[in-house]
C-alpha cells in the first residue's frame, strides 16, 4: 500500500502540471474595453471588422501553444483549421488574416498605439501595464 | 498489549505515508527558476553587471531588427506575395470513359491564378484567371473569371463592382476555381461554369452589395447583385456572362439571404433567387426567373451541403438539386457521396437552347486524402451518369489537386 501511493506520488512529481493564463488585451476604457467573448472570435474570424465605425485591428501571437489556447478557447479552432479558414477567406473575399507580432511588447504597443488595436499574450505579460486593460482571461492547461 | 502498540506503529506508519506523499507533491510544484535559486552561480558582481549590460544591448539591437522588418513587411503587405495574397490552384486528372471522352484518359485541370491587395481596412482588389488548354482549338486559352474592386463602408455595407459569382446558393460563393478547396472532384454538374456547359448563371458583371451582422444566437448575412444578365450562343449553346456590353436593357437581379447559428455551430441556412431576360439569337429574350435554399453543416468531421434549385420559364419549370455528404475518417482521409439531379421539359424554351437541355442525374462516391490540407490532396472517386436519351457511364476517376 504505501509503495503504491509512493508510485502515484513520484508519477505526478514527473508531470508538471502548471496552468497559465492568456489575456486578450486592449487600451485601458477604449472603446473595445466591453466587447464580448462572442466579439472577440468574430473580429478575429474577420466577422466585425469595424466597432463604432472604425476599423478594428486584431494582432496575432505567434504559433504555440499561447496561440493554441486562444484559438480553441475562443473561436473553437485547432491552429491548422483557423489557417485553412482564412486560405479559404482570402480567396473568397479578398481579406488577409489578422497581423502576426512575434514579440510581446510590439503586441501591447500595437494596442497603445491603436485604441481599436486588440491582440492576445500570457497575462502575466499584461498584468502590471498600467494602461493595457484585460478584457478576457483564457485558462491554458500546459503539460 | 501487544495489539495496542501494532495499532499505534501502524498509525505511525500512516503518517509518514502522508508526509513523503506530501514532500513529493511540494516537489511537482516547484519551478525551474526556484531550483536555480537554491544553488546560484558563482560569480563577482562587476561580470555579472557586464554580462547583463551586453545582454540588454542584444535585446534592444534585436529589437530593433525586428521593429524594421515589420515595419517593411507592413508595406509589402499592400503587394501580391507569392503564398500570401498571390496563388495559384491547379489539378491532374485521370478518368475512364465518359460523356466528354471515349477513352481512359489523363487531363490537365486548369490553372487558376488568383491574387487579392488590401490597401488599409476598407479598400480591396481581387483578380482571378485562368489559363486552360482547348483541345478542340488546340490552343491555349486564358480566362477573366473574377476581377473586382471593393470598398468597405462598414460590417453592413460592402460594395464592389466587377465580374463575380453570381449570389446563388452555397456552392458558387464558397468554392470557385480552387478544387483543393472542396471535396468532390468537381462541381455538381447542372452548377458548372458557363462555358463548361453549366446551365446556371453564375457568374455576373456589375455591382455587388454584401453585408452581415452578428447577433447573440446567429449572424446573418446578405448579398444583392445587379448586373448585366446573360444570353445565349446559339453556335455553342452555351451560356455566355454579358461581360463588356449587356444585350438588352435589362439587367438582372440576384439576392441571397443566409443565417449561420451559433447556437449550432457550423449550420448555414441561405434563400437565393434572380431574375433576368436571357437575351437568344433566334427566340428573342426569354424571361429567366431563379429561386431556391441552401442548407449547409460544416462542422468537426462532418461536411454536408445541400442545395435545391427551382427555374421558372414561360410556360414551364425546371428543377435542380444535390445532397452531398462528407465524414472525415481519419486525421487525413474523408469518404463522401453526392446525389445530383436536373429535371427538364424538353420543351422548355431556356433548355432548348442549350446544350444540357435534357434531364440528367449522377451518383457519386469518393475518399479524398489530404497529402497537405494547404497545399495537396488527391481523390478518387466512382460515378453513375445517367442522361434521357443518352448513354449511361460508370467511370472511374482520380484528381491530384494542389495549391502554391
Amino acid at each position: 500500500m504505501l509503495s503504491l501511493l509512493v508510485l502515484i506520488c513520484l508519477l505526478c512529481s514527473s508531470i508538471n502540471l502548471h496552468a497559465e493564463q492568456v489575456a486578450v488585451i486592449v487600451i485601458k476604457d477604449g472603446p473595445l474595453s466591453h466587447i464580448s467573448k462572442a466579439e472577440i472570435r468574430g473580429i478575429y474570424l474577420g466577422e466585425i471588422r469595424f466597432v463604432g465605425g472604425m476599423p478594428v485591428r486584431p494582432i496575432q501571437y505567434p504559433e504555440g501553444q499561447v496561440k493554441d489556447a486562444f484559438l480553441s478557447n475562443i473561436i473553437g479552432m485547432s491552429a491548422k483549421d483557423y489557417k485553412l479558414y482564412w486560405v479559404k477567406k482570402l480567396f473568397q473575399e479578398g481579406l488577409t488574416p489578422p497581423l502576426v507580432k512575434t514579440d510581446p511588447a510590439e503586441i501591447m504597443n500595437a494596442v497603445r498605439e491603436d485604441p481599436w488595436g486588440i491582440g492576445y499574450l500570457p497575462k502575466e505579460l499584461a498584468s502590471e501595464a498600467s494602461d493595457i486593460q484585460i478584457i478576457y482571461i483564457i485558462q491554458e492547461e500546459k503539460h | 498489549m501487544k495489539t495496542l502498540r501494532s495499532n499505534k506503529l501502524r498509525y505511525l506508519i500512516k503518517k509518514k505515508e502522508f508526509w513523503v506523499c506530501l514532500a513529493l507533491l511540494a516537489l511537482s510544484q516547484s519551478t525551474p527558476s526556484r531550483a536555480e535559486d537554491q544553488n546560484p552561480p558563482q560569480i563577482s558582481t562587476q561580470t555579472q553587471s557586464s554580462a547583463s549590460d551586453q545582454q540588454q544591448e542584444q535585446i534592444d539591437q534585436l529589437r530593433q531588427r525586428i521593429q524594421i522588418l515589420e515595419e517593411k513587411a507592413s508595406v509589402e503587405d499592400a503587394h501580391p506575395k507569392f503564398g500570401v495574397n498571390l496563388g495559384a490552384y491547379g489539378d491532374v486528372n485521370f478518368f475512364t470513359k465518359d460523356r466528354s471522352a471515349n477513352h481512359p484518359s489523363f487531363s490537365l485541370g486548369p490553372l487558376d491564378l488568383y491574387s487579392t491587395v488590401n490597401i488599409g481596412p476598407r479598400l480591396t482588389f481581387l483578380a482571378e484567371f485562368d489559363i486552360d488548354f482547348d483541345q478542340e482549338a488546340g490552343e491555349g486559352d486564358i480566362e477573366m473569371e473574377r476581377l473586382w474592386v471593393g470598398y468597405t463602408l462598414s460590417d453592413l455595407l460592402t460594395v464592389r463592382a466587377g465580374r463575380q459569382h453570381t449570389a446563388l446558393g452555397y456552392w458558387n460563393n464558397t468554392y470557385h476555381h480552387g478544387k483543393l478547396l472542396f471535396l468532390t472532384i468537381d462541381r455538381p454538374f447542372f452548377l458548372a461554369f458557363e462555358d463548361d456547359g453549366g446551365v446556371l448563371p453564375v457568374h455576373t458583371v456589375g455591382l455587388e452589395f454584401s453585408g452581415s451582422q452578428n447577433r447573440p444566437a446567429f449572424r446573418w448575412m446578405y448579398m444583392l447583385d445587379v448586373g448585366n444578365g446573360h444570353r445565349i450562343d446559339s453556335s455553342t449553346k452555351t451560356l455566355v456572362p454579358n461581360v463588356t456590353a449587356d444585350n438588352n436593357s435589362s439587367k438582372q437581379v440576384a439576392l441571397r439571404l443566409s443565417v449561420e447559428s451559433y447556437r449550432l455551430p457550423g449550420l448555414t441556412l441561405g434563400i437565393f433567387g434572380t431574375g433576368d431576360k436571357v437575351g437568344t439569337d433566334f427566340n428573342g429574350n426569354i424571361d429567366e426567373r431563379i429561386f431556391g435554399s441552401d442548407l449547409s453543416y460544416m462542422y468537426d468531421k462532418v461536411e454536408f451541403i445541400s442545395e435545391y434549385y427551382k427555374m421558372l420559364n414561360p410556360g414551364h419549370h425546371a428543377e435542380a438539386y444535390y445532397i452531398q455528404l462528407g465524414y472525415k475518417i481519419a486525421r487525413d482521409i474523408t469518404p463522401y457521396a453526392r446525389y445530383e439531379t436536373l429535371a427538364v421539359n424538353p420543351d422548355d424554351p431556356y433548355f432548348i437552347n442549350l446544350q444540357n437541355n435534357t434531364s440528367r442525374h449522377q451518383q457519386i462516391a469518393g475518399v479524398r486524402y489530404d497529402i497537405d490540407e494547404l497545399r495537396s490532396a488527391l481523390k478518387l472517386q466512382y460515378r453513375i451518369d445517367r442522361k434521357v436519351g443518352s448513354e449511361t457511364f460508370h467511370v472511374w476517376e482520380a484528381q491530384w489537386a494542389f495549391s502554391f
